[in-house]
């Protein structure tokens, strides 16, 4: 006998599911972090036979969705805020909200005929999320009274989830993307060639030029400074002089200088390329006029910058009478970030 | 005293039988009753109902016996009411407490053209051109019977089947008129005689009520079915090296996942809202191809961006059954922040839809956050928020 009744139970499933005309039943939250405030619902459902509607009761609950259940408000959740937006709302136009509980809402209207099927979708402002993570519950009363007293019509169930938020963190450092070279493909520092020239022999009758180039780029808030730093070519006790302001090239007469700009007289140099708007310092930045002054700041820019690559072009000349030898130099590029 | 040993068997048997009934097919065991004078008793009686359900109609009664081997060419099935007996020739109430015929259909492996005769309220008359004479198991299918209700049962009190019994019995003959049969206590010479029990019973119902269910979580780990076991907090950092930090040189990337379990049969949208990655100073890393709707979007090394995107593998990226990705970010190597349309990713709307899913028990989705600085990117500790809204449709 028991054995049979065992067979009864799984042999009849005549299984009975409860079902509400107010389908497609939704509320859809403008954010689901537990305990955030001034969060919008909007409340959606389709009536599946005509309801004359005085009123919807929205309750919201910890505990169960099912309407025969007592409802255990949500721990932390309130309505005490709650407003309906005067926009954007469908299917029922003409709610207003009554005084609300801590777990529900009751949106009011003289009493009128949905018909079957309307989509509505209420927008109300301000709830708090429950504090807790998880589940929690709505019911959805629709009612021919003004006020969700009486027999409601018809009634749906509904679940959410609050989540904790994803956060994400990142750590920015200070860059100062600097380098010097011979020449750079694009404005990659790890293509940089040698960091020699070689000037040749100079002549009395044509003058010497040869490049460098270099690269920076930075997230220093207040810009960076480059300055050079260095002497005149010199060969023992004998030295070219330096030109001390800009000048052009003028062959026969002893100069070392540079500047940073695409040059005629000599042809030598490039204009600064790239994304960057770095400022070249005034006297570094004339077509055919040259200078060198150690120390001298030669780029700057008063915030950040992008990577830009600047071409250093150095001419030399001598004179008659300078004197034989081997004359080098050491510059050193030299740049700040000021952050 | 062997007769009414054989009554308590009967009534024995008709209590489990009443148990049976409720199983939806009316299983009867055979009742070793004599008939009148001289006929002999079918054996292996039984009379299977499709349903025992009180009151049902289209039912199918199996009639099965096994005859003496006697030739014959009729039989008559009489039922007879709680009040009554199984016995061949004993009295006989029928009414409402009885199954009716009157619609009934035959079929059987007894006689060949079997034709229904006489049908009506407890009882079926059927005929059949020729006779089989073996003395194996034939069987008798009748169709379209409409079973006793329990109002008609008098006896037929509970809902667990006691006292809903009914009986049948069995009469054959050798000719194809039903012999000299002229009523239940007027059998007349038959060949053969049999008697059942059968019994009707309420039918069972069970209402279960199941719950709108959604139960969705963010974890930085996969969790388990149901959000219940692996769900840790969704913290995540982008950068490289030590101390991390993000740079212009690579594209960094973290994940986290989204678990759900429901069972909203119009499916769950899944969608994401919240922020870039932002400096206490408001400097911020943009959404990626500045923050265009129709990703998803390549994330270069060097050119600050911000995105999104899942992957492509099913059961790798997303769980292999109950996900379906938005477009824009299903993909394997490229990224989307939606700023730009009306429900993006950062405004007042509702969010940017990232996935629907389908009931289901253990959906998920992993979710690759990547960023990268520029060289003019602020230096600082950027931070973001982004908030996963799951909104079922019941």
């Amino acid at each position: 006998m028991f054995l049979s009744l065992i067979s009864l139970i799984i042999c009849v499933p005549l299984l009975k599911v409860g079902a509400s005309n107010l389908g497609s039943r939704t509320v859809q939250m403008s954010t689901s972090v537990s305990d955030a405030t001034d969060v919008t619902y909007t409340i959606g459902f389709t009536n599946n036979i005509p309801l004359t509607i005085g009123s919807i009761k929205v309750l919201f609950c910890s505990n169960s969705p099912l309407l025969s259940d007592s409802c255990t408000p949500p721990e932390g959740f309130s309505t005490s805020n709650t407003t309906i937006s005067a926009l954007g709302n469908q299917g029922i136009t003409d709610f207003y909200i009554n005084p609300a509980a801590s777990n529900y809402v009751i949106l009011s209207r003289p009493s009128a005929q949905l018909l079957a099927p309307t989509t509505v979708s209420i927008i109300l402002k301000g709830f708090h999320n429950p504090s807790g993570t998880g589940s929690f519950y709505a019911r959805i009363f629709a009612y021919s009274s003004t006020n969700a007293s009486g027999t409601y019509l018809d009634a749906g169930g509904l679940a959410l989830s609050t989540t904790e938020s994803i956060t994400l963190a990142s750590t920015v450092p200070p860059f100062l993307y600097f380098c010097a070279a011979d020449s750079f493909t694009g404005y990659d520092c790890s293509t940089g060639t040698s960091n020699d020239n070689n000037l040749g022999t100079f002549s009395s009758t044509q003058t010497s030029f040869a490049t460098a180039q270099f690269i920076i780029g930075t997230n220093a808030a207040y810009g960076l400074n480059v300055s050079i730093e260095g002497t005149t070519l010199t060969s023992g006790n004998n030295a070219i002089n330096a030109i001390s302001t800009p000048s052009f090239s003028r062959i026969g007469l002893p100069q070392f200088g540079f500047n940073l700009r695409a040059n005629s007289a000599p042809g030598v140099g490039q204009d600064p390329v790239g994304p960057g708007v770095a400022i070249i310092s005034g006297d570094y930045n004339n077509v055919n006029l040259f200078k060198f002054n150690s120390g001298d700041t030669i780029v700057h820019t008063t915030g950040v910058v992008d990577a830009e690559k600047f071409t250093s072009s150095y001419i030399v000349n001598i004179g008659q009478n300078t004197l034989p030898g081997f004359y080098t130099t050491t510059l050193t590029y030299i740049c700040i970030g000021n952050f | 005293m062997k007769l009414k040993h054989k009554i308590k068997d009967i009534s024995s048997r008709a209590k489990y039988l009443a148990s049976a009934g409720i199983l939806s097919i009316g299983l009867v065991a055979p009742l070793a009753l004599s008939s009148s004078a001289n006929a002999a008793t079918v054996s292996s009686r039984s009379i299977q109902m499709s349903t025992a359900a009180q009151g049902a109609t289209g039912v199918t009664y199996t009639v099965t016996f096994t005859p003496s081997g006697t030739s014959v060419q009729s039989l008559v099935l009489d039922f007879c009411d709680s009040t009554s007996s199984p016995i061949p020739g004993a009295a006989c109430a029928t009414g409402a407490g009885v199954p009716d015929f009157t619609s009934a259909t035959v079929s059987s492996t007894f006689m060949t053209s079997v034709t229904a005769g006489t049908k009506g309220l407890g009882q079926i008359k059927i005929a059949g051109t020729a006779a089989s004479t073996s003395s194996t198991a034939q069987t008798i299918t009748i169709s379209n019977v409409t079973n006793p209700t329990s109002a008609a049962q008098t006896t037929c009190t509970a809902t667990n089947g006691s006292g809903c019994t009914f009986y049948g019995r069995v009469y054959t003959y050798g000719n194809a008129t039903y012999g000299t049969y002229s009523s239940a206590t007027s059998i007349g010479s038959a060949v053969d005689t049999g008697g059942f029990a059968l019994a009707t019973s309420q039918s069972i119902t069970i209402t279960a009520t199941v719950k709108e269910s959604l139960t969705f979580c963010a974890s930085k780990t996969q969790p388990s079915a149901g959000c219940t076991t692996g769900v840790a907090a969704p913290a995540l950092t982008l950068g490289h090296g030590s101390p991390t930090a993000l740079d212009s040189t690579a594209v960094d990337a973290d994940t986290a996942y989204f678990g759900c379990s429901t069972n909203a049969n119009g499916n769950v949208v899944v969608r994401i809202k919240g922020t870039v990655p932002t400096s206490p100073s408001s400097n911020t890393i943009p959404a990626v191809s500045a923050g265009g709707s129709a990703g998803p979007y390549s994330i270069t090394a060097g050119t600050a961006a911000f995105g999104l995107r899942i992957g492509t593998v099913s059961g790798t990226d997303y769980s292999a059954s109950g996900v379906t990705l938005t477009a824009k970010y299903n993909s394997a190597t490229q990224y989307s922040w939606d700023t730009t349309s009306a429900t993006n990713n950062t405004g007042l709307g509702a969010g940017d839809q990232i996935a629907t899913v389908a009931p289901s028990s253990d959906a998920w989705a992993k979710l690759n956050f990547a960023a990268t600085a520029a060289l003019t990117t602020p230096a600082g500790i950027y931070t973001a928020s982004e908030s996963l809204i799951a909104t079922g449709t019941f």
